[in-house]
C-alpha cells in the first residue's frame, strides 16, 4: 500500500514536472550548448559548429557589455537601497491601525501592480518637456532647472529609471514589512521604553535587528529583480541616451533578437545567470547564516 | 477542310495562344492574377502584421479574396514593436504555423533565411514588380537580387508644416535647411512656437537616423564607402551630422525634447500646437489632420512639402516600407502566394484608402505607382500622392544588408550621445570603429 501510494505521487506530478523540463530545463541546456556555438540568424536559422570559449572571450573584451555591466550595477544599487529604505520609511508610518492608515495600506498595492513596460510609457509621457505634468510640477518647483531635459541627459535618465523602479517596489516592500512589524514581539519594544529608550533608540537597537532577515531576503529578491530590469529600459529610454541606461538584460536582448547574434547572446546571459548566482550563494550563505546565529 | 480538321485547328490555335499570352490569359476571368477553379479551397493560412490601420482594413475586406480562391487567412496582428521577436521566434521553431510576414524592409537581408524567394513565382505569373513600385520600395523587399517581399505598406518623408503660423511669421515654406532654420527663428520669435521638432532620441528601430540621412545624401556624403567600410565620418559626413544636429545645439529652433524625443513623439509636439514643423513619414500627416489626434487649430491648417535640401545640392531622403514575405517553413506556398497577389492588388489599396467610415482608417497609404497619380485618391489627400510620388522619385532605402540593424545601432548611439552635447567628430569615429569590427566580423 505503502509503495502504490508512492508511485500515485510520483504520476500525478509527471504532467507539472514535464512542463518543468520542457520549458525551464530544456531551454537552459540549449542555450548552454550554443553559447560555445557560431549561430548567427542572419547566416543559418539552425546553429552552425562550436566556437570553444569564443563568445565568451568576446564579452569581456567587449566594451558595449562592460557599459552594461556598469550600468546594470549603478541600477541596482539605487534602485534597490531606495527601495528598501523608502519601503521601511512607508511602513513604519502606517504601521499604526488607524482607518487611513488601513485605506493607504490598500492603495499601496496598485504601483506594484502596474505592468512594468507600462510604468516606462507613463514616466515618459509624464516626463516629456512639452506636455508632461510631472516636468511642468518640477519646471515650478525646480525654475532653476527647467531647461533640464530629463531623460535626455545620462545621468537624470538613469535617476529616472530608477524612479520608475522604485515608485513600483517601494510600496510593495513596504507592505511586506508592515506585516512582519506586526509580528514583531510588542515585550522587548515595551522593555526598552520602560528603560528610557527613545523612539528613534527603539527602532535602532530593537526593531531593525529583529527585522534583519526579512530585510536581507527583501534585498536579495528586489537585486535579482533589479538586476534583470528590462521593460522599463525599453520603453522608457530605449537604452538611452547614447548607452546611458543600457541594462545587461538590454544588452543580451540586443544582441539575440536585434542582430541575431544567438550564440553571443546565450554566452551574455549566462555570464548573467553565473553571476547572480554565484551573489546569491554568497549573500544566503553568509547574511543569512550571520542571522541565524 | 472537314469538321474534324476544323475542331483539331481550332483547339491547337487556342492552345498556342495560351501558351503566347502567357498564363494571364488562362486565369482571365479571375482578377489579379489568381488561379481558377480554386485549388487550393479549404487552406488556411495565417498572416502576422503588426496592428497598423492598413492591417486592420485588408483584414476587414479579405472575405472577397476568401470568396475568390476558397482559402481563409487568420490575421495575426501585434503591436509593431514586437513584431520582430515574433518574426524570430516563430521562424526559428521552424514549424511553418505563420504562412506570411509583414516586416521592416531594413530587417529583410537579416531574415533571408526565415523567406521563401519570389523571383519564381512572379515570373511564373509574368508580374513585373517595376511596373508596380516605385524603385525603392522594390529594393526593399529584394536582397542580392532576390525579391524576399512586396510591401503593402511604405512611406516617402514629407515636411509637414502649420500653414497658419508660416502666415504668421511672413515666412516661406522652406526648400533648403538654411531656409529651414531662418523659419524656424522667425516662427520661434512671433509665435512663441518651435520652430521644429526633431528626434535624436534613441530606441525604436534607430529612429534618429531618417532624418540623418537626408542631411547626410543630400550633403554628398555616404553611409558606406565602395569596400563597405564606414564612410560616414568623413569631412562631409561631420558636418551633414554636424548641421543636424546644429537646429537643436546651435540654432535653437528645434523643440528642446528633441534631444531625446521618438519620432511619435516629435509628431505629437506639432499635434499638441508646440511646433511649427516636423519631417516624417507621410503617415503622419493622417495623425495631424484628424481633430481627435491633434488640437484643432492643428488639424485645420496642416500643409505638406518636399523634405528640404542642402543649397545648391541635390534633395535625397529615406523612403521606408513593409515588404510582406512568405515563410520558408510554411507548408502552404502557393496559396500563400495567391494571397499575396491578392493583398498587393491595387484596387484593393485603393479601396482601402478612399473608405474614410472609420476615422482610425486615416494613416492609410497606398504604394502602387498606379495609386500614387491616382486622380481620385489625389483629390481626397490634395494631392500629397502627387508629393510624395516625387519624393520617392529622389529616395532610397538604408543600406540593405544582414549587418543593418547592427550598424544603425553604433551610429544611433553616436548621435544620440552628440545631440546631448558630445564632441561630433570624436563620436562619429568612435561609431566608425565599431562599425568596421562588426563589417570584419561578417567578411567585409
Amino acid at each position: 500500500m505503502h509503495s502504490r501510494e508512492k508511485y500515485v505521487k510520483w504520476v500525478l506530478m509527471a504532467p507539472a514536472l514535464l512542463i518543468l523540463i520542457g520549458t525551464t530545463l530544456y531551454p537552459f541546456l540549449y542555450s548552454f550548448i550554443t553559447s560555445f556555438r557560431f549561430w548567427r540568424l542572419t547566416r543559418s536559422p539552425v546553429p552552425k559548429g562550436f566556437v570553444g570559449l569564443d563568445n565568451y572571450i568576446r564579452a569581456f573584451t567587449d566594451a558595449g557589455f562592460w557599459n552594461s555591466v556598469w550600468v546594470t550595477i549603478f541600477f541596482t544599487i539605487v534602485s534597490v537601497v531606495l527601495s528598501m529604505l523608502i519601503g521601511l520609511a512607508i511602513a513604519l508610518i502606517l504601521e499604526r491601525a488607524t482607518k487611513l492608515n488601513t485605506f493607504m495600506k490598500s492603495l499601496l498595492i496598485f504601483p506594484f501592480a502596474m505592468a512594468p513596460a507600462l510604468k516606462g510609457f507613463s514616466w515618459r509621457f509624464m516626463l516629456n518637456p512639452d506636455y508632461g505634468i510631472l516636468d511642468a510640477i518640477l519646471d515650478f518647483c525646480l525654475p532653476f532647472m527647467s531647461d533640464v531635459v530629463w531623460l535626455g541627459e545620462p545621468y537624470w535618465a538613469v535617476f529616472w529609471l530608477a524612479m520608475t523602479e522604485i515608485w513600483g517596489w517601494a510600496p510593495y516592500i513596504a507592505l511586506v514589512f508592515i506585516g512582519a512589524l506586526g509580528a514583531l514581539p510588542k515585550e522587548t519594544q515595551n522593555a526598552a521604553k520602560v528603560d528610557g529608550a527613545n523612539t528613534f533608540q527603539v527602532f535602532w537597537y530593537i526593531t531593525l535587528p529583529q527585522l534583519m532577515p526579512i530585510i536581507i531576503m527583501v534585498g536579495l529578491l528586489k537585486t535579482i529583480f533589479s538586476v534583470k530590469m528590462f521593460d522599463q529600459v525599453v520603453t522608457l529610454t530605449g537604452g538611452g541616451p547614447g548607452r546611458a541606461t543600457e541594462t545587461l538584460n538590454y544588452y543580451v536582448y540586443n544582441q539575440g533578437f536585434k542582430f541575431y547574434d544567438m550564440g553571443y547572446a546565450s554566452a551574455l546571459a549566462y555570464i548573467l545567470v553565473t553571476t547572480m548566482f554565484i551573489f546569491a550563494f554568497v549573500y544566503v550563505r553568509f547574511l543569512m547564516k550571520g542571522e541565524q546565529k | 477542310m472537314n469538321a474534324k480538321k476544323l475542331v483539331g485547328l481550332s483547339i491547337g490555335v487556342v492552345f498556342l495562344l495560351g501558351l503566347l499570352m502567357g498564363p494571364s490569359a488562362l486565369a482571365a476571368d479571375m482578377p489579379y492574377g489568381l488561379k481558377a477553379g480554386m485549388p487550393y479551397k479549404g487552406t488556411k493560412l495565417t498572416f502576422l502584421v503588426h496592428n497598423a490601420a492598413q492591417s486592420q482594413a485588408q483584414a476587414k475586406r479579405v472575405g472577397e479574396f476568401t470568396e475568390l480562391t476558397g482559402i481563409e487567412v487568420e490575421f495575426l496582428m501585434v503591436p509593431y514593436p514586437s513584431l520582430r521577436e515574433k518574426i524570430t521566434a516563430d521562424a526559428v521553431a521552424g514549424t511553418g504555423a505563420i504562412d506570411l510576414y509583414c516586416f521592416l524592409d531594413g530587417w529583410g537581408p537579416s531574415m533571408t533565411g526565415f523567406l521563401t524567394p519570389l523571383n519564381d513565382f512572379l515570373k511564373r505569373d509574368g508580374i513585373d514588380l517595376s511596373e508596380k513600385l516605385p524603385p525603392a520600395y522594390i529594393k526593399g523587399g529584394t536582397y542580392d537580387g532576390t525579391t524576399f517581399g512586396i510591401p503593402t505598406r511604405g512611406h516617402p518623408q514629407l515636411l509637414l508644416y502649420r500653414k497658419d503660423l508660416f502666415e504668421q511669421a511672413g515666412v516661406a515654406v522652406p526648400k533648403t535647411w538654411k531656409e529651414l532654420i531662418a523659419a524656424g527663428k522667425a516662427i520661434k520669435e512671433k509665435t512663441g512656437r518651435d520652430g521644429i521638432a526633431m528626434y535624436y532620441g534613441k530606441g525604436n528601430a534607430a529612429q534618429n537616423l531618417f532624418l540623418w540621412n537626408a542631411f547626410l545624401k543630400s550633403g554628398g556624403a555616404s553611409i558606406f564607402d565602395d569596400k563597405m567600410m564606414p564612410a560616414f565620418n568623413s569631412p562631409a559626413g561631420i558636418e551633414a551630422t554636424q548641421y543636424y544636429v546644429d537646429l537643436l545645439l546651435k540654432y535653437g529652433v528645434a523643440s528642446p525634447g528633441s534631444k531625446f524625443f521618438k519620432e511619435y513623439e516629435a509628431s505629437q509636439a506639432v499635434a499638441q500646437d508646440k511646433a511649427a514643423m516636423v519631417i516624417v513619414w507621410w503617415w503622419h500627416f493622417g495623425v495631424l489632420t484628424n481633430p481627435e489626434k491633434a488640437q484643432a487649430v492643428v488639424a485645420e491648417n496642416m500643409g505638406f512639402a518636399p523634405v528640404p535640401a542642402w543649397e545648391g545640392k541635390g534633395q535625397a531622403t529615406l523612403a521606408l516600407s513593409m515588404p510582406v514575405g512568405i515563410n520558408q517553413a510554411s507548408k502552404n506556398k502557393e496559396a500563400a502566394w495567391e494571397f499575396l497577389k491578392w493583398l498587393t492588388n491595387p484596387d484593393l489599396e485603393k479601396a482601402n484608402f478612399l473608405d474614410k467610415s472609420d476615422p482610425k482608417t486615416r494613416t492609410i497609404v497606398v504604394v502602387q505607382k498606379k495609386n500614387l497619380v491616382d486622380p481620385e485618391i489625389n483629390k481626397v489627400s490634395n494631392g500629397m500622392h502627387k508629393a510624395a510620388a516625387a519624393s520617392l522619385e529622389v529616395s532610397d532605402t538604408f543600406p540593405m544588408l544582414p549587418e543593418w540593424p547592427e550598424v544603425a545601432a553604433a551610429i544611433e548611439v553616436a548621435i544620440s550621445n552628440i545631440a546631448g552635447g558630445a564632441d561630433t567628430k570624436t563620436e562619429m569615429d568612435k561609431a566608425a570603429k565599431e562599425v568596421t569590427a562588426i563589417m570584419k566580423r561578417s567578411g567585409y
